[in-house]
């Protein structure tokens, strides 16, 4: 079954599921709308045996970073900071990277979220990488899993101030610096 | 089993080689500056070349420097790699736990100043800012001779202890290590 007769088949219960117009390297690229996330992983998963989770990640398309609040951090100018690049806009996206270990098909669904109190449901319980992965990403970004049981900081330590990767991150010296 | 004394030039032996003189300090400090044992102990890609010093080509043992597998054997401790914050606290740990007299060697760019990582928020910048360090060798990453090098020249220090008042050891001898932060 190739990935568009998967997608056809799937729209059909998901009708916000489109394919995306910027595909990931040559992976099949679906966009996917946050309410339905885990509906469509979880039949993924128990209909067309899509049982490994590679990857969650995201991306911050809020404009230019202005790196603020580190050791050496230049000043930031408005000359320096730049204009908002044509794709910024104010939204993450999660992005998953799933494949089928019995075909070795891979596909990258997508997922928009407002910046604002940015919240996507959580894999946990469908795949088991989810755990870790859903953590680093709410470690790096903030944004929450909702229903991940244990949701806390991955990869920083615990008394960090803020999410590092979101592009209005503003270091704050700690006992270290 | 018999000792070597042609290194030792304030140890004396008499005629007949059965009683041989020597200063406490001459002593102590000839089997410290022997049996330097560092502590298992690897944070980064530094730790490879670490490893490569213990392993054959480099043979690191011949110098005494034989890898424990616990802080309580260990006499020093090579920071080898990137100290990030969440690691600070495992490394203090670690370091209360070695015996004195403890020296520290801070393997690598990261561990003595941040290294490229300088102007991050997730590495220390220098594992100086959470405990004292006896020898700061610099590389990215250094090469096992370089290690040597510094081990020798945490061995020229050794020698220059003294027995009272913990002269010349790490200048936290005297107090403890335990107001580290």
């Amino acid at each position: 079954m190739t990935a568009d007769e998967i997608l056809a088949k799937l729209q059909a219960s998901f009708p916000g599921l489109v394919k995306s117009e910027a595909p990931l390297k040559d992976y099949p690229t679906w966009t996917v709308p946050a309410g339905s996330v885990r509906a469509v992983f979880e039949r993924l998963h128990s209909k067309f045996s899509f049982n490994y989770l590679d990857m969650v990640t995201a991306t911050d398309w809020s404009g230019p970073g202005n790196p603020k609040g580190y050791p050496q951090s230049p000043a930031v100018t408005p000359a320096a900071a730049g204009a908002p690049s044509a794709t910024a806009k104010d939204v993450f996206e999660v992005v998953y990277i799933v494949s089928a270990l019995s075909t070795g098909m891979r596909l990258c669904l997508r997922c928009e979220l407002p910046r604002k109190e940015a919240a996507v449901p959580s894999l946990y319980g469908i795949f088991m990488a989810s755990d870790w992965q859903e953590r680093e990403v709410y470690d790096m970004y903030g944004i929450k899993f909702e229903g991940h049981p244990n949701l806390k900081r991955i990869l920083t330590q615990d008394d960090q101030q803020g999410h590092p990767l979101r592009k209005d991150y503003e270091h704050v010296a700690d006992k270290f610096d | 089993m018999g000792i070597v004394l042609d290194n030792l030039s304030k140890i004396e032996a008499l005629p007949g080689g059965g009683i041989a003189l020597a200063t406490s300090d001459e002593l102590i400090n000839w089997a410290r500056t022997s049996s330097v044992w560092p502590l298992t102990f690897g944070l980064a890609c530094c730790a490879i070349e670490m490893m490569a010093a213990y392993a054959s080509r480099f043979d690191f043992e011949r110098m005494g420097v034989f890898p424990r597998p616990t802080p309580r054997q260990a006499d020093v401790m090579f920071v080898a790699g990137t100290v990030a914050k969440k690691m600070a606290d495992p490394i203090i740990r670690i370091y209360k736990q070695m015996p004195e007299p403890k020296f520290v060697i801070a393997m690598g760019g990261c561990a003595n100043c941040g290294g490229p990582f300088y102007d991050s928020y997730a590495v220390v910048k220098g594992v100086d800012k959470i405990i004292p360090v006896d020898v700061y060798l610099p590389g990215c990453p250094p090469r096992p001779e370089a290690l040597m090098y510094a081990v020798i020249k945490l061995q020229e220090k050794m020698r220059k202890m003294t027995v009272k008042g913990g002269h010349g050891a790490t200048p936290l001898q005297g107090t403890g290590s335990r107001k580290l932060t």
